[in-house]
């Protein structure tokens, strides 16, 4: 990347157009493919007055800076730290719940310092997801802390941090900031040589709370349990924890399982807000038959363009690093006939190297950078200034997501926008249907299962090597029986060995040679980057993680970085180096992959209500192998998405283990619904064999809404849970091929957990199965197409989860059947015609919004 | 719930982390029996178990040679297999293997005690480390753990403390055995005991592995154990002497190549993380037996290692090689003792070394006679230097020699000679500044004792 210029020293260019919001608001209200609008009217601050209870110096460094009053919300955790932390009262934890940019920080900050200045041994220990996040804060901090005139130090401690500032961190720091993988591996199986940190250890803030979902979620909630032991062992009692999170539907909830004790809400911000628009754009259909819509990337850059050209800062938000590079680089061709140098327009995506990243933000601060397209790395709360308008490509999948990206849009008195493109996919249609979902308050509840089994064993041993268990000892909040159990499960193996010590106490002592964290990853991607190598300069460009690199940097894939592209050459995947070469190719590529599902264990079986047996549709719980490879890419042409060519991949299978629920449909079934299939498609030339394979498309339609159904029900993000039609199969066995009118197989429907070992959103599909398949039937039958779309069973010879995808209809017989017949096989199981329109409301008019036209 | 816990449990595949077990599974272990209900897993589990302990118990014996034939059979009747005690202390049971050698004892070819007798700032001086100066080597404390891992960390147990010190003319040696977990607070103690009464420990490599995981458990166990006073490594000593000959420095190999020792039927450190765990589980103290035997020679070859590199520090002899003359010449340049480093240089490059090592001895010699002031030695040593340099190293010699002359004798002609040399060798270009800066000075001077003649 160049050096950055300054967008605003050029000339005006020659066309005379509008600046600022206001008059494209106006001109947007006509446009039919807004469909919706909202105004948050401008909030006036809650204010109050400085705590009596908070330390002089710091009061003092807070009007030093201008600031003589707190948020009511401040004011409030402030109080409910402190009180839990000096052990006055029965106060318990606090996780505050305010929107983006309410002051969130200072909720923590407060009674940190305070408790500094009163007992200058007191230790803070700062947990961020990400380390940009725990940088941004250590600075912010130790201004604070300058100003309150405290000689403590406050040090990043994460995989960057140098070997001299390490030591100094355990030996002189008073405030550690660091991410769940370095409390993980680094800190907490060497506590004793933090032991002065540990034994003052006061508090612990964990901010972005709500990112701590699923997996990632589930290993913070056992991570936690570890910490809580160590600091016991030193200090004889838990520090006071202070969550912070965007606004999600349970955050005392989600709070209180993650630590495993009590928690307080405090969800009223006293921030005041500028006035907020928000709009969402349906791009319009472009084939009715195939409920295909235009572009939403193309239409996203062009309501992004009309805000560049307007002179509004704006943030751009796309789905994947793919979509993002497309994105810029249609953005920069876009202005750049209006003199907007490309160098006014980054992109900022998580693959990205940290002095790049830093080089924008700088850009953006400092007013040279006016538009950045960006993945969720900035999702998460790094500050970057002022920005008045987001533009968001494509639902991110749950509201709380949405709704911190719209965040990063709005000063504290002026007008913001918030603009919201859909995508043809199926929860975006959602959505388009239902803005209100996305106006209102965040319905959507984070979910954790801190006993998983696999990962509560991975933590225990972890756990164990960090301190022997006594018997009798609960592993946080897991009862003492099983954590009992799952001590003797790692005996038998073993791991860890009973033994009564001198003071005759029955101990579980680790037993092994290995140092358990070091096999144990936080997140789902266990498995160390790829780095991105450009052959002509031996640079590394990027890094990329496990997963996608299978599908983004085989052998022939058009890589892009910065509006560039790059042909793969060679991947190394012993040494996890992929070799580049730049290209100017007219396609990219996208990957297509082959899942193959198996299942393991059966816990649970049942019949759908109403069905009988004679159907043959069964539904089932358990565990299940899910095998997914990369088997080929596909050309796609830049700007008409034509399908231009197809080549070879070949990559190791990913395989996991996990639950699911699943469908299974008899061969009988079928063959009794394709007996009955009207003579009008077996005239088309079809034989039996076309009628039977219409039904299986159909099933695999059913997958498609399922899916849909089950993220909406499960209020949990689409890409949590996987879905792929196959056969029941038992691990190792192979698909029997039927006879030649493929018949012989019951296909199968698997909705799974996409996460190892499940974080139980399978459990609680099998437990709601009724009124997912009527919720499916109704998706099904209140969707506008003729034969299947993406927005419910899918458009047929179209991948579904290709959000770039080419509107290519490859029509087959029995095509125009499709919905007919799933919405006939979900009658089969029982599933009661359309329910209630409880959600169509939306459709109508409301205060500030309009329905769709 | 906990029930659905132990059910999940039991389906979970065998847990990762296991993995050094793996190595010592027999090969032609029993298969695990197919297609048996999961109530067999504890007997299958007991039945690995068994398998390892016995090809532990093979290997032992292995190991120990023709000793195993006297040995009577594990499991035998209930005697301790295990020289030493338990002693009762107040914070439980402790045992203590205690061994002593005498004034001859021999570890190789070199005295053991003669390690006390060594200067404490020979050993300042080894180790780079100058607060070494005030240790009274007679009571230092050599000491070397044997622990259930490498990586360190919390969850890593030294199980082994051996600790040697000196009484006399003798080298007293005491081992603590930790039996199993939960008894390390003796332990602890005692250690704390005798480094209070140490005036430094001796380890190789114990900075950054055997004491900071003594720290730890001290931590852990809540004991007091106080810091040492002064601790020398001397793994950093050793790959300074020794590291340029050898390459890899591992007491073994210092044993082996220095001390002129060599251990028969030693137990693979690898395997001793496993050993004790089987001795912990089996209580077979046979197991454990080679264990003790491996960390003697290791606390009686730091104090043989002690005397061997003090001895090449203080004098050289003839059998000492060119390298180490050189490395113990460069440790000399590098703490100052720029007298002995001249002489350790001119023992280096005295010893019939390769040609190249001879050079880079008379090089160094150069330097530190440059900073003892000793001119004439310093163009002596390079003027050698030159007669046995090679290629590329000539012009580093002649540069030396230009500047030689140019400032400390202060004889330009001889200068501009070994600057025209130079050019015929890097070229003009590279000598231009020199050469003019000389010419210049050669010129100010003739015009000077003009004038004074005039």
């Amino acid at each position: 990347m160049s050096t950055l210029e300054d967008p605003l020293a050029r000339p005006d260019p020659p066309w005379t157009s509008e600046r600022g919001l206001a008059p494209l608001l106006a001109r947007w209200r006509e446009d039919p493919r807004v469909v919706f609008e909202h105004l948050t009217p401008r909030r006036e601050a809650r204010e109050r007055s400085f705590p009596d209870a908070l330390h002089p110096n710091v009061a003092r460094a807070l009007r030093a800076r201008g600031v003589s009053s707190l948020y009511a919300h401040q004011a409030d955790a402030f109080e409910r730290a402190r009180l839990r932390s000096s052990g006055e009262g029965r106060a318990s934890h606090v996780v505050v719940a305010t929107p983006t940019a309410s002051g969130k920080s200072l909720c923590y900050n407060l009674p940190v310092l305070d408790a500094l200045s009163r007992a200058p041994e007191t230790t803070a220990l700062y947990l961020f997801p990400t380390k940009a996040l725990a940088r941004d804060q250590e600075v912010a901090l130790r201004a604070l802390l300058r100003e309150s005139e405290l000689g403590q130090g406050a040090i990043t401690f994460d995989g960057d941090t140098p070997g001299d500032a390490r030591r100094a961190a355990r030996e002189r720091a008073s405030v550690v900031f660091t991410n769940p993988d370095m409390l993980h591996a680094g800190i907490l199986p060497h506590h004793a040589n933090w032991a002065r940190f540990f034994s003052g250890l006061g508090f612990v803030v964990v901010d972005e709370l709500h990112s701590y979902r699923g997996v990632f979620g589930s290993h913070l909630a056992n991570l936690l349990r570890r910490l809580l032991r160590v600091a016991r062992f030193y200090t004889g009692r838990s520090p006071t924890f202070v969550f912070a999170s965007a606004t999600i539907g349970n955050p005392e909830e989600h709070a209180s399982r993650m630590l495993g004790e009590p928690v307080t809400l405090i969800d009223e911000s006293g921030a005041p807000s500028g006035e907020r628009h928000l709009l969402v754009v349906n791009p319009p259909v472009v084939n009715a038959e195939l409920g295909v819509r235009a572009s939403y990337t193309k239409t996203a850059v062009s309501f992004a363009a009309e805000l560049i050209r307007a002179q509004v800062p704006t943030l751009v938000f796309g789905q994947s690093r793919n979509q993002i590079e497309v994105m810029l680089k249609y953005l920069r061709e876009r202005v750049a006939s209006d003199g907007v140098s490309p160098e006014a327009i980054q992109g900022y995506r998580s693959g990205y190297l940290p002095e790049t990243r830093r080089r924008i933000e700088e850009g953006l601060r400092a007013g040279l950078v006016r538009a950045v397209v960006a993945t969720n790395a900035l999702e998460l709360g790094i500050d970057i200034g002022a920005l008045e308008a987001v533009v968001c490509a494509g639902y991110p999948g749950n509201v709380a997501a949405l709704l911190q990206r719209f965040g990063r849009a709005g000063r504290r008195n002026a007008p913001s926008l918030a603009l919201l493109v859909t995508s043809s996919m199926p929860l975006d249609q959602y959505v388009a249907t239902h803005p209100d979902l996305v106006a209102g308050a965040p319905i959507e509840e984070a979910r954790i299962d801190p006993d998983n089994v696999e990962i509560l064993v991975q933590h225990l041993k972890c756990a164990a090597f960090e301190l022997p268990f006594e018997a009798g000892e609960r592993f946080g909040d897991l009862p003492e029986e099983a954590t009992t159990d799952a001590l003797d499960y790692l005996v038998s193996h073993q791991l860890v060995h009973a033994s009564a010590g001198s003071d005759a106490k029955l101990r579980y002592h680790w037993s092994a040679e290995s140092y358990p964290a070091s096999h144990v990853s936080l997140r789902s991607a266990s498995w160390d980057n790829f780095v991105v190598v450009d052959l002509e300069t031996s640079q590394t460009i990027a890094e990329m993680d496990f997963r996608a690199t299978h599908t983004m940097l085989h052998v022939q894939a058009i890589y892009q970085h910065d509006a560039e592209q790059y042909q793969v050459e060679r991947l190394d995947f012993e040494n996890h180096k992929a070799f580049v070469r730049k290209v100017v190719p007219d396609y990219y590529t996208t990957a297509m992959t082959y899942t193959r599902v198996s299942v393991t264990s059966e816990d649970d079986a049942a019949f759908v209500r109403g069905s009988l047996e004679a159907d043959g549709v069964a539904v089932g719980l358990g565990e299940v192998a899910i095998v997914e490879k990369v088997v080929g890419y596909k050309k796609i042409k830049f700007n008409t998405h034509e399908n231009v060519g197809y080549g070879d991949v070949r990559l190791p299978e990913l395989a996991m283990h996990t639950s699911a629920l699943w469908l299974t449909f008899s061969e009988a079934t079928v063959l009794a619904l394709a007996g009955a299939l009207p003579a009008s498609l077996t005239s088309d030339g079809a034989s039996p064999r076309a009628a039977r394979a219409a039904v299986v498309e159909a099933i695999d339609g059913i997958g498609n809404a399922l899916h849909v159904v089950a993220s909406v029900g499960l209020m949990c993000d689409p890409r949590d849970l996987g879905h792929v039609m196959g056969e029941r199969l038992g691990e190792g066995e192979l698909p029997q091929r039927g006879d030649a009118d493929g018949a012989g197989f019951d296909p199968t429907l698997f909705v799974f957990d996409r996460v190892p070992g499940g974080v139980g959103l399978a459990t609680r599909l099998f437990g709601d199965r009724d009124a997912l398949l009527t919720r499916a039937r109704s998706l099904i039958e209140l969707c506008p197409c003729e034969s299947g779309c993406p927005a419910c069973i899918g458009a047929a010879g179209i991948e579904p989860d290709d959000p770039t995808r080419a509107p290519g209809p490859r029509p087959r017989p029995g095509l125009a059947l499709r919905k007919k017949l799933a919405i006939a096989l979900l009658a089969r199981v029982g599933a009661s015609a359309s329910e209630p329109k409880a959600h169509a409301r939306a459709d109508g008019p409301r205060d500030g919004a309009r329905g769709a036209s | 719930m906990a029930s659905d816990l132990k059910r999940k449990l039991a389906r979970l595949p065998a847990p990762h982390a296991a993995e050094p077990d793996a190595a010592l599974t027999p090969r032609s272990a029993p298969p695990p029996p197919a297609a048996s209900g999961s109530s067999d897993a504890a007997t299958t589990i007991e039945d690995e178990r068994r398998a390892r302990i016995a090809t532990l118990r093979a290997l032992v014996r292995a190991s120990e040679g023709e000793h195993a034939a006297r040995r009577p059979s594990p499991r035998g009747a209930g005697a301790p297999r295990l020289p030493g005690a338990i002693v009762a202390t107040a914070s439980g049971p402790l045992h203590r293997v205690e061994r002593s050698f005498g004034p001859d004892h021999r570890h190789g070819r070199v005295s053991v005690v003669e390690a006390a007798s060594v200067s404490a700032a020979s050993l300042a001086a080894l180790a780079l480390d100058a607060t070494l100066q005030s240790v009274d080597p007679r009571r230092v404390l050599f000491l070397d753990t044997e622990t259930t891992g490498l990586s360190g960390g919390t969850g890593t147990l030294p199980f082994l403390v051996g600790m040697g010190w000196f009484e006399g003319e003798r080298l007293v040696l005491e081992q603590l055995l930790l039996r199993k977990p939960g008894e390390e607070r003796p332990l602890l103690e005692r250690l704390g005991e005798r480094l209070g009464s140490a005036s430094a420990i001796v380890t190789y490599n114990g900075k950054s592995f055997d004491w900071p995981l003594l720290r730890t458990r001290a931590v852990m166990n809540r004991v007091a154990v106080p810091p040492p006073r002064a601790h020398l490594d001397l793994l950093h000593c050793a790959r300074r002497v020794f590291g340029p000959r050898l390459g890899q420095v591992r007491l073994v190999q210092m044993e082996e190549e220095v001390l002129g020792f060599v251990r028969h039927g030693d137990v693979d450190g690898a395997q001793i993380p496993a050993l004790f765990w089987d001795f912990v589980r089996s209580e077979d103290e046979s197991l454990l037996a080679p264990v003790l035997e491996h960390n003697v020679h290791d606390v009686v070859a730091l104090a043989a290692l002690v005397t061997a590199l003090a001895e090449r520090w203080e004098g050289t002899r003839p059998d000492h090689t060119p390298e180490d003359r050189l490395s113990v010449a460069r440790i000399a340049y590098r703490y100052g003792d720029h007298p002995r480093a001249l002489a350790r240089a001119r023992d280096a490059a005295d010893a019939g070394g390769s040609e190249e090592l001879t050079t880079r001895a008379l090089v160094l010699g150069a330097k530190a006679a440059q900073k003892t002031e000793a001119r004439s030695a310093e163009e002596a040593f390079l003027l050698e230097a030159l007669a046995h340099a090679e290629g590329d190293a000539t012009a580093a010699i002649r540069l030396s020699l230009a500047k030689l002359y140019e400032h400390r004798l202060r004889d330009l002609d001889r200068a501009l000679e070994e600057v025209q040399l130079l050019e015929a060798i890097v070229g003009e270009e590279a000598m231009a500044t020199r050469r003019a800066r000389l010419e210049r000075k050669r010129a100010a001077r003739a015009a000077q004792r003009k004038s004074e003649r005039s």
